[in-house]
């Protein structure tokens, strides 16, 4: 189908419904659709749904790249299957996203997803972790240094990006930047503390599976990104020490290292799978929506640092994500959602025959971004692409353990991989 | 649900608590087969389900228990108890914890009593339908059912002169 791109509130009218969605592919889970639509439109909460939050118990402040918040409102939301919804708060009903986001109320004694007045299905709100409200032995609250999801302990050691630093460099969907300067967040968190929240955090029985680092782009160093590479290996280094000196489960999603720089990591460190994301699978789309990274790595080098990753760290231990929606952005995106599937699940293949898994995000479009008045694709288009990637992925033996739906939860077609 | 809320109440949780107890689960998944398999950690909750701690992430019960929640399907399971007597509950997987509090409190609970495992998923199963399975009392059941179901030489009078 042809994109319509107006922002009318008309927008129904214009796409399949949920249900409709559903009806047309009865082979994909429901959740994993909801799930979907949820992240792609957000949600709001109504005041029964905040009544039910408990601070003592429920997660909601978060300090982390995208994120800077101690209100009440919940951090996100689980469905009853164990899916996470990693969702964004609109509040006030901001349809930033290109549609009204879904909201969230309590029906029966029971927290529910409604849309349209309907009751779509049962969530709860994630709980806090034991360690959250501790500080580390500099007197920094443990939340400011570690956030986390049901499952996993996040980590954004640098929460600017130099790529923002350069003007025009900055990528087109992404929120760090403006996030970073409305707060008062450090560019740069504390190694020690770091090491000291993780230690404190991983005492908690039954919570952590995956430890997970991510931050923005340290550009400079010996070699270009060597700081970069060193500041990760510092923390993951103290990190290491607290599994003694074994590999432990954890995922790092950088800037595109060397081989060399990539080799050193996972020498030094018990790092055990990498991702260095793509954001968008053209290579002309990457040029014009992540202009810092094609002018400093390019969209062939970073492929082929990606299919270099496999020979260290293994197949299925290595992948990159999208921002799936942003192929659509105007003037210079796709105009038709059949040849955006057919071009990037050609370009997905590629990658996945040298052993790189793809993964998807939902593009929620961000109101502090450059993309800010841009529209995300319609459901049915998620759906379509998320069965495109379980599909290869299955094709060329590649597990999604790495980024699965315990250790992400941010990936509807890793969630496919469930079953 | 109310009598089949009788019926597990009664002492069908005593039976699940009983490690002699041998409970079998079998499930289908998304190619349409049936797996089968033993487990030993089946307890009855205050609201009438069942919940089952599944220790493997990556085992083909707990695959096809996510198939049975995203695809509306039952799952049956089977238990013996010491004494013979045997249920079937067909039941419909509700929820799956795979964190949080509770799940925590049978993380805790499952490696105190097995040692250094892991715990994949706290399975909450609704039961849709409950019966008692024991040998003698299925066989008067259908015999009553249908007493056309049965051999002749059964019902011959011996001795009858003919």
């Amino acid at each position: 189908m042809s994109y319509d791109r107006s922002h009318t509130g008309a927008w129904r009218e214009k796409e399949l419904s949920l249900r409709q969605v559903m009806e047309k592919y009865p082979e994909v889970s429901p959740f994993v659709i909801i799930k979907t639509d949820a992240q792609r439109r957000g949600v709001e909460y109504a005041d029964r749904a905040l009544a039910a939050v408990d601070p003592d118990i429920h997660l909601t402040k978060v300090r982390s790249d995208y994120s800077n918040k101690e209100d009440l409102t919940p951090v996100s939301l689980m469905m009853r299957d164990g899916t996470s919804i990693c969702t964004s708060v609109d509040v006030g009903g901001n349809t930033s996203s290109g549609r009204d986001p879904y909201l969230v109320d309590v029906v029966d004694g029971k927290v529910v997803l409604v849309d349209e007045n309907r009751v779509i299905e049962e969530v709860s709100y994630w709980e806090k972790p034991d360690f959250h409200e501790k500080e580390t032995s500099r007197g920094t609250p443990m939340w400011h240094v570690v956030s986390v999801r049901p499952q996993r302990l996040c980590i954004h050691p640098h929460q600017h990006c130099d790529y923002w630093k350069t003007p025009g460099h900055g990528c087109k969907f992404c929120a760090m930047s403006a996030v970073y300067h409305s707060g008062n967040k450090p560019e740069l968190l504390d190694v020690r503390d770091i090491v000291e929240s993780v230690a404190e955090a991983i005492k908690e029985p039954g919570r952590n599976v995956n430890i997970f680092l991510t931050g923005g782009t340290l550009c400079g160093g010996e070699n270009f990104l060597d700081d970069e590479v060193n500041y990760y290996e510092e923390i993951l280094g103290g990190i290491t020490k607290l599994f003694g000196g074994r590999r432990f489960p954890s995922q790092l999603i950088s800037t595109a290292f060397s081989f060399e720089q990539l080799r050193r990591l996972y020498d030094n460190t018990g790092l055990t799978s990498y991702t260095a994301d793509i954001e968008v699978l053209n290579k002309d789309l990457f040029a014009w929506i992540c202009p810092g990274k094609a002018a400093t790595i390019g969209y062939d080098e970073w492929k082929e640092r990606l299919c270099r990753a496999v020979e260290i760290f293994g197949k299925g231990n290595v992948n990159t994500g999208l921002v799936v929606g942003v192929e659509f952005a105007t003037p210079n995106g796709f105009e038709n959602e059949d040849e955006a599937l057919e071009s990037i699940l050609a370009e997905a293949d590629e990658l996945s025959s040298c052993g790189v898994g793809v993964v998807g995000c939902v593009w929620h479009v961000s109101p502090v971004s450059i993309f800010k008045k841009q529209i995300s694709p319609g459901l049915e288009y998620y759906v379509r692409l998320a069965k495109g990637f379980d599909r290869i992925r299955r094709k060329y033996g590649i597990n999604v353990d790495m980024d699965n739906y315990r250790r992400c939860g941010n990936h509807p077609d890793t969630d496919l991989g469930r079953i | 649900m109310g009598v089949l809320l009788s019926v597990l109440n009664e002492d069908f949780g005593q039976i699940l608590a009983d490690p002699e107890t041998i409970a079998a689960l079998a499930t289908t998944g998304s190619d349409g087969s049936v797996h089968v398999a033993f487990k030993g950690s089946f307890c009855l909750r205050e609201d009438g389900n069942l919940e089952y701690d599944e220790v493997i992430e990556a085992s083909q019960t707990n695959k096809n228990l996510v198939y049975s929640i995203w695809f509306g399907k039952t799952v049956s399971i089977s238990f013996l108890a010491k004494d013979h007597r045997s249920f079937l509950v067909i039941g419909r997987p509700v929820r799956a914890l795979v964190s949080g509090r509770e799940f925590r409190e049978h993380y805790v609970a499952i490696r105190g009593r097995l040692g250094d495992v892991d715990l994949s998923t706290v399975w909450i199963i609704e039961p849709v339908s409950v019966c008692e399975q024991s040998f003698e009392k299925r066989r008067t059941e259908e015999e009553n059912a249908h007493p056309l179901f049965r051999h002749l030489d059964r019902l011959a009078v011996s001795g009858s002169g003919l």
